[in-house]
This record gives C-alpha cells, sequence and structure tokens, in this order.
C-alpha cells in the first residue's frame, strides 16, 4: 500500500525526439493515488511517451518526476508494473521462464496466481513465445503484469487490436487483479469501453495536458466523457 | 540481484548458441566413431565439422552478443529490462560477464578443436609421453627453450588472451550503446561496426604509442618471472633464449575499459530512449 498521497507528479516535463518538435511540452499534472486513471488523447500526443518516462525506459528528458514518491529509479521501478503496447518479452522464452523471471527480480509478483491465469487462458507453459499468436503473446504479458501487487501500473493500450470479445474479458483480467488501493494509469483509445471503470482522467493533446479531472468532475458537467474529450481535443481526435 | 541477472544472461546466451554447441557435440561423437571403426571418410569428415563449427560458434557468439545485447538494453527486450529494480551498472556488468564468458569459451572450442583435431591425425599411434614431447618440440621451434619458460608462457598467454576476450566484448557493448544514442543512433547497425572499429584502432593505436614511450615488460627466464622497463636487460635475456611480454598495452587497456565501462553506464542511464 502507498502512504503517497499522489501516485504520479510530473512538474515541466518536457521530451522531444526530434530537435524542434516535442511531444510533450512542459507538462505539469499529479495523479491521486488509488484511483482508476484513463489517459486518453489523439495519436501522437504523447501518451506512451509519457507512459515511458514513468516506467524508467526513456530517461532523456527535462523536468521532475515522482513515481510512487521517489523518481524513476530502483525504487520506483519496485513498485511499478508496465505493460509496453509491444512484445518485449524475448523470443527464446517460454510461458514459464517468463514468470520464473518475473518471480527472481519482482518481490510483489505472485508465481501461484500466474499458474492460475496461464490454466485461465488455456496457455501451455512450455511453449516458447515466438511460436504464440501475437493474443497468446499478449495474454502471457498481461498475466505478468497483473499477477504483481504493484502500486502503480501503466497499462499502454492494452485492448488495442483486440476483439469485442477478448476486450471485454481483458478488461475484467486487469480490474478483478490489479491491487486494491494501488493506481491503475491506462492508456486507451476506447473511451466509451472503459468510461464506467475510470474515476479519474487525463487527457493529452498537442505536447500538453488538456484535462486532469475525476470523472465525478466529467459527470457533474453533464457530459459524457467522449463528449468532453471531442470538445478538448476539436477535429484532431480519434476514437475507436 | 546481480547474481539472478548474471544467472538469465548466461541462460539467454545459452538459448541462442545451444544449437552449435549441440553440433559441436555431434561432430565430436563422430569423430570417437570413427576411431572406434577406423573410418578414414567418417573421420575425415567428422574433423572437418568439428573445425567449421569451432570457427562458426566464433561468429555465431559474436553475432548473438551483438544482436542480443542491442536487443535486450535497446530493442523491444528493453521494456523488460530497463523495468527491472536493478541499477544500470549492475545491467551493463551482468551483460558483459556473461558475453565475455561466452566469447572465450568460442575461442577455447577453436582452440581445443584445432589442438585434438591435430592430435588425433598425426599421433594416434603414440603415447602420452610422446605427445607431450611433441608439444615440446613444437614449442621449442618458437625459441621457447626450457620447459618451465614455455609452460608459464603459455599460462601468462592464455590469461592476456581471456582478458582480451573481456576488453573487446567492453568495446563491443560500448560501440552498441553509442550506435543508440542521440546524435551516434542516424547510422544504425553499420554504426555498431563503425564504432566497434574505431574504439579499437584509437585504443590500440594509443596503447602502442605508450608502449613506444614507457616499455613495461614481463620477462620469463630460467631464474623465474619479473617485470622490467630495461631495454638492455630485456634484450639480454631474449638472447639467452628467455621470453618477454609486453605490459603497457595490457594495464592501459585495463584503465580504459573500466572507463568505457563507467561511460556506458552513464549513457544508457542519461540517454536510453525505447522506441
Amino acid at each position: 500500500m502507498s502512504d503517497v498521497q499522489y501516485a504520479i507528479k510530473v512538474r515541466n516535463l518536457s521530451k522531444s525526439y526530434v530537435k524542434g518538435r516535442p511531444v510533450l511540452q512542459d507538462v505539469s499534472f499529479d495523479i491521486p493515488a488509488g484511483k482508476i486513471v484513463g489517459l486518453l488523447g489523439p495519436n501522437g500526443c504523447g501518451k506512451t511517451t509519457l507512459l515511458k518516462i514513468l516506467s524508467g525506459c526513456i530517461h532523456d528528458y527535462k523536468g521532475q518526476i515522482l513515481v510512487n514518491g521517489a523518481p524513476p529509479g530502483i525504487v520506483s521501478k519496485s513498485t511499478t508494473a508496465f505493460l509496453p503496447d509491444t512484445t518485449y518479452l524475448s523470443d527464446y522464452f517460454r510461458t514459464i521462464d517468463a514468470i520464473d523471471y518475473f518471480n527472481d527480480f519482482f518481490y510483489d509478483f505472485d508465481r501461484v496466481k500466474a499458474m492460475e491465469f496461464v490454466q485461465r487462458f488455456n496457455l501451455d507453459p512450455k511453449q516458447k513465445i515466438k511460436t504464440m499468436s501475437k493474443g497468446m503473446q499478449e495474454k502471457v504479458q498481461l498475466l505478468l503484469i497483473m499477477s504483481r501487487k504493484a502500486q502503480l501500473y501503466l497499462l499502454d493500450e492494452p485492448l488495442g487490436g483486440v476483439d469485442p470479445a477478448a476486450r471485454e474479458s481483458i478488461l475484467n483480467v486487469i480490474m478483478d487483479n490489479y491491487a486494491q488501493k494501488s493506481t491503475l494509469l491506462l492508456s486507451t483509445h476506447m473511451v466509451n469501453d472503459l468510461e464506467a471503470s475510470f474515476n479519474h482522467v487525463l487527457i493529452l493533446g498537442h505536447g500538453r495536458v488538456l484535462v486532469n479531472t475525476s470523472m465525478d468532475n466529467v459527470k457533474r458537467s453533464g457530459n459524457s466523457l467522449e463528449e468532453v474529450f471531442k470538445e478538448v481535443i476539436g477535429n484532431d481526435w480519434e476514437v475507436d | 540481484m546481480i547474481g539472478k541477472l548474471i544467472k538469465h544472461d548466461l541462460k539467454d546466451g545459452a538459448r541462442r548458441m545451444g544449437n552449435i554447441y549441440i553440433a559441436a557435440a555431434i561432430a565430436v561423437v563422430a569423430l570417437l566413431i570413427s576411431a572406434f571403426f577406423n573410418s578414414g571418410v567418417l573421420k575425415f569428415i567428422a574433423s572437418a565439422a568439428i573445425i567449421i563449427v569451432a570457427f562458426v560458434a566464433v561468429i555465431v557468439t559474436f553475432a548473438s552478443v551483438v544482436f542480443g545485447a542491442n536487443k535486450s538494453l535497446f530493442g523491444r527486450e528493453g521494456y523488460l529490462t530497463h523495468t527491472l529494480p536493478v541499477r544500470t551498472g549492475s545491467l551493463i556488468f551482468s551483460k558483459w560477464l556473461s558475453s565475455s564468458i561466452w566469447v572465450i569459451i568460442s575461442y577455447a572450442f577453436v582452440v581445443i578443436s584445432i589442438v585434438a583435431v591435430y592430435v588425433y591425425w598425426t599421433v594416434e599411434d603414440q603415447n602420452g609421453a610422446e605427445i607431450y614431447d611433441m608439444i615440446y618440440s613444437f614449442a621449442q621451434s618458437f625459441g621457447l627453450g626450457a620447459e618451465t619458460i614455455y609452460k608459464n608462457y603459455l599460462i601468462i598467454n592464455a590469461i592476456i588472451g581471456l582478458f582480451n576476450a573481456c576488453i573487446f566484448v567492453m568495446f563491443v557493448l560500448f560501440a552498441i550503446t553509442l550506435s543508440n544514442i542521440s546524435p551516434f543512433h542516424k547510422l544504425g547497425t553499420l554504426g555498431v561496426i563503425l564504432y566497434l572499429a574505431a574504439t579499437i584502432a584509437i585504443i590500440q593505436g594509443a596503447a602502442n604509442g605508450l608502449a613506444s614511450l614507457c616499455d613495461v615488460t614481463l620477462v620469463i627466464s630460467q631464474s623465474g618471472i619479473s617485470v622490467t622497463v630495461d631495454k638492455a636487460m630485456i634484450e639480454m635475456l631474449n638472447y639467452a633464449n628467455g621470453v618477454t611480454i609486453g605490459l603497457t598495452g595490457v594495464y592501459f587497456k585495463a584503465i580504459v575499459t573500466t572507463f568505457l565501462f563507467i561511460l556506458t553506464v552513464q549513457l544508457t542511464e542519461s540517454k536510453i530512449n525505447l522506441k
């Protein structure tokens, strides 16, 4: 359980891959601890970059960041579970190897729970990752992340490219298994599918924070999240 | 954690390179079978296979070190590597140590294969003492007079060989790191080769230059092993069937490799940009 009031504190964060074309421009925001937060925004608005910075996969940025009260580093990584939008496991890994790997490095990893997921997802623990379909690979990665009792979960498009039936199943796995009182920051384009799950929302656009508020405030405005999204993004939005 | 990192990196290497060593084991078994059945054709094929596999193992190991490190530190596997709760220095050290071990294994495999095949073809009817005499005569042809001298010479050269393999791996890791950070990343994979070649050329050139200024030399003679910078003494010992090994370059490379390790860690820590 986190003692910190904010799971994420970001001050004056700027990041550009190409000089003169910033992805994030002087971004500042706080994410309260213990919330399910929707990270929304059009393609290229900096959602993935933000998650990579928070997880420690990008170090080349300007600004200050605190994740669970610590700057990105060993302490924050030990309490943060990151699910990127790409396959990150070695081709030579089998599911069981990946589970043993996580079990070795993350003190909050629950191996029993991971093996239950393997059965639930009908995965062969001895099958190599490289022989799996993309959907199976995503399941393995999801079970690894959701078998951790992390303080902060960073999920980058966990529902991207998944058919509607599997989408509901994956969403249930996430919502049923993330450690209670922890924070879940989930980037998505599926505004309608996830609106009911969120209790906080962060909308990025043009490299800046456009909205950072609770879902209660969104509801009080009388608009749906999609309507708020369209309003702040203008013609620049894409919702699946 | 460092122990776990090394364990997993060694395992990863075994998974990447396992097939080549299985092929080597099959070739060795074939060679033993050829001896049992006294089959000349099988003996030739198995011998050739061992030598070919040994050299392929070096190439595969080198490629595996380059692509494996690139993928796990800067490619998609980096999303796992860089989210582990470990120090960047531990990550680089683990990659360096495990890669060095695999490179040393591949080099040792080449040397042992050549010696084994040579012995198998030339001295199959001779006993152990004759084989020893033969190797001794072979050593004498290189000016290694006394038995103690060539033994020490071989041991020290083997240690320097291991050391060189380790520093080579550090050069490779540095070149890979450089080719993945702005502005050096623009050359892509070609950059790894260019930066590696440049690193080796600069450091070897500097080591040679330093040796010409101050030649610290290890002297192996009948009276034992000593270190000297006295050129007159070195020449005198060379005439007296002693042997010498230059140490200036070794010391210099040890210092530079330590510096490159620190630089690689710093660059990874401050400049990493997983795509």
